[in-house]
């Protein structure tokens, strides 16, 4: 087993986060399909005179979802943030909502804590207030009541392993050699770099395939000669494989393929990314994205989504504050209702019956809670 | 007896025999005997009565048991289904007779121990027909083990003997030691007297300087020997007490196994096979070249080397990861594939996440 690989298996990244794209829409329309019910349930409640909205499909879901990290982006580039965040960020933002719905919990906000959160993780502390400043309509409660919120939906998997600095050694390497002109390997570079920051982030690539394989699949749109060249270093047949071929075939030749079938698999892999990769070539980001055409595609989902919307949990510095009041007034009734033990021990009727409590808020219960990585979706 | 829980014997309030009808109110030493074949109590004078003439059904209705007078017992617990469990336990065990010093490693003596278990349980609580089965296998192991159970059996007199043996023989030491003791201590105080008395003796006949000499010589003898005889009493109480420890094994049969030097990394191997690195001075970039020479970033610990290595190291790590296949359903393409995939695998399961729903 090739240690780099063992080791990569080891991150958070593969561990929770790395899907088969079959894998992964089923995720998104199971998440689709449980919002429905709820917020079917909820509408209902609130106005019972209109009928149930028509809900966003898990399909129309992608494409604003792919929508709103653009807007990540644009603000990230607006906030002047590096591209460690920056992509950190999108890759938070797109991570929370494979297993939240858009219409659960309100995007643009959740924008915003990801960008302060993923300069957490990275360790690069941005102030609250400046980027509360910069951002319009946002304050730092806004910011900050997302938080929580969104470390759960994340797995609190803080470590999100990018490409960029795998390019950077590939680069390295790659003027190592001596017959490559430098002009072609900066070229390549630059324009590595610019696909990276953009393209990855809008597709499901960090989902799909290990950080190398998307940084040379950018590298291979730049310049394809260059990204086999590193394949063909990397699985340049070993000494030890050699004197094998000349001996024997073992059984243990069986279970490790040969470093030439592997080569085969990883170029293969490498392609299926690069037409991912080129699906969102980063010119799109300014020739399409916040143009007409993808205007018109994206306003009627926007309408849609505001009609499906759970009123729950449109506001989240609400829900945040609700939901502290609620763990606060727990520990009360816990407290209180120790009290109404040793004084009601003499009332011969029990205890006397009180003001009407107020209707709780809907399903907040402790188990939900209790449970850092959140109760099911079930619920 | 209708109200009694089945299993119980009778209690000493409401003791009547079931069989007779005799209360303990009629018969002060009304005494309740039961016969290991079914468990069930009657008095001694039922016992008396019924089997007088040799061997009887029991007397109890439904119950289609040969009883013999000699096999009725008091019972020891008040709980009956515990005396029959006891009763179980002690036949199996005559028979199930090794321990662990029998076995070559652990494991085996706990499989051993676990069969023994099993069969005392389907004997204690299985059906008739477990036990009818567990009884053949039992009767089985004893035929075809036959000489080896005897030959542990007559071990274990003879390790009871020689514990007694032991025990006696400590016993015995320790009253020697004691006697002793107190030999040497009115020895000792009849010495004292005895040299006290001499001191006096030559302080009143000779003179001064001759005296001191004698109490100098009397005080390093005594010193003397004392010491030596102290350490030649514990010499001979070591040699003569054969010293041994109760439950210390004698033979160690088992071995240690030797599991190799610890590894921190759990069996990771680090030895890179993607690339080799090649001299670090080899790679340069502007950046790179700006952190070797700029002494406000090297002052600071930063290395260089550590991020080109890093650097090279994400270039090739996990090239060889094929998220579709690992992560998907379909085949996995190769052994470590799978095991990472069954590593995983559980993880995904929790990933719904709804908290406010």
């Amino acid at each position: 087993m090739a240690t780099e690989d063992a080791r990569y298996r080891l991150s958070s990244q593969y561990r929770l986060w790395s899907f088969s794209p079959a894998k992964l829409r089923d995720l998104r329309e199971k998440t689709n399909a449980l919002v429905r019910p709820h917020i079917t349930a909820r509408l209902a409640e609130l106005k019972p005179t209109e009928p149930a909205p028509e809900f966003l499909t898990a399909e129309e879901e992608t494409v604003l979802l792919r929508f709103f990290t653009t807007e990540l982006i644009r603000a990230a580039i607006h906030c002047d943030l590096p591209t460690e965040i920056r992509a950190t960020a999108a890759v938070f933002l797109k991570r929370f909502y494979v297993t939240n719905s858009l219409m659960t919990y309100p995007p643009m906000d959740l924008i915003k804590t990801c960008l302060f959160f993923g300069g957490k993780a990275e360790g690069y502390f941005a102030k609250l207030s400046k980027l509360a400043e910069k951002l319009s309509d946002t304050t730092e409660e806004k910011i900050l009541a997302g938080e929580f919120l969104l470390c759960q939906g994340i797995r609190f998997a803080f470590d999100v392993r990018h490409p960029f600095r795998g390019l950077e050694g590939a680069i390295l390497e790659l003027r190592r050699q001596e017959d490559i002109d430098k002009p072609r390997i900066d070229a390549a570079h630059q324009q590595a770099r610019e696909i990276l920051k953009v393209s990855p982030l809008l597709t499901d690539a960090y989902f799909h395939y290990a950080p190398s394989q998307i940084m040379l699949a950018a590298l291979s749109l730049a310049d394809r000669g260059l990204a086999e060249r590193i394949i063909n270093s990397a699985f340049a047949p070993t000494r030890r494989e050699e004197a094998g071929r000349n001996a024997d075939a073992t059984a243990t030749e069986m279970m490790h393929p040969t470093s030439s079938e592997i080569k085969e698999k990883v170029t293969a892999a490498i392609e299926a990314c690069r037409d991912m990769l080129a699906t969102e070539p980063p010119e799109r980001m300014e020739t399409y994205w916040g143009k007409a055409e993808s205007l018109k595609l994206i306003r009627p989902l926007l309408k849609k989504l505001r009609r499906c919307r759970d009123p729950d949990k449109a506001d989240l510095v609400e829900l945040q504050r609700a939901r502290r009041e609620w763990a606060a007034n727990a520990s009360k009734e816990k407290e209180a209702g120790q009290d109404r033990k040793k004084t009601n021990a003499g009332l011969a009727l029990g205890e006397p019956i009180g003001p009407n409590e107020p209707k709780r808020r809907k399903v907040t219960g402790p188990s939900a809670a209790d449970d850092v990585f959140g109760g099911a979706l079930g619920q | 007896m209708a109200s009694q829980r089945p299993g119980a014997p009778p209690s000493p309030n409401t003791d009547i025999c079931p069989v007779c009808k005799t209360m303990r109110y009629l018969n002060r030493d009304l005494e309740f005997l039961i016969n290991p074949e079914c468990y069930h109590p009657m008095c001694a004078n039922c016992v008396a009565r019924i089997f007088a003439d040799g061997p009887a059904q029991c007397p109890y209705a439904g119950c289609q048991k040969t009883l013999r007078k000699k096999a009725f017992k008091a019972a020891y617990f008040g709980n009956l289904a515990v005396e029959r469990e006891v009763d179980i336990r002690r036949r199996v065990h005559a028979v199930f007779n090794k321990e662990e010093p029998d076995f070559e490693s652990l494991a085996d003596y706990n499989a051993y121990l676990e069969q023994v278990e099993e069969l005392t349980f389907n004997l204690v609580s299985g059906n008739p027909d477990q036990r009818s089965k567990a009884e053949a296998e039992m009767r089985d192991w004893e035929a075809k083990h036959k000489s080896e159970i005897e030959e542990r059996r007559r071990q274990a007199r003879e390790s009871e003997a020689q514990r007694l043996a032991r025990e006696r023989e400590a016993k015995d030491a320790a009253r020697r030691r004691r006697l002793d003791a107190a030999r040497e201590d009115a020895e000792e105080k009849a010495r004292d007297a005895r040299e006290r008395e001499e001191i006096l003796d030559t302080l009143a006949t000779g003179d001064a300087s001759h005296a001191r000499a004698t109490m100098q010589k009397v005080a390093l003898k005594k010193r003397g020997q004392h010491r030596l005889d102290a350490a030649r009493s514990s010499l001979l109480d070591a040699a003569s007490s054969n010293l041994s420890i109760r439950g210390l094994k004698k033979d160690k049969k088992r071995e240690a196994v030797d599991e190799g030097p610890y590894d921190p990394f759990g069996g990771l191997d680090l030895a890179l096979q993607r690339y080799t690195l090649g001299p670090l001075d080899g790679y340069r970039n502007d950046w790179v070249d700006a952190a070797r020479s700029r002494s406000d970033i090297v002052v600071g610990g930063y290395s260089a080397e550590e991020y080109l290595s890093r650097a090279m190291f994400e270039a090739f790590s996990g090239m060889g990861v094929f998220i579709e296949d690992e992560k998907g359903d379909g085949e996995l393409a190769t052994r470590e594939a799978a095991q990472a995939a069954a590593a995983t695998s559980d993880t995904a399961q929790k990933m719904d996440v709804d908290v406010f729903a």
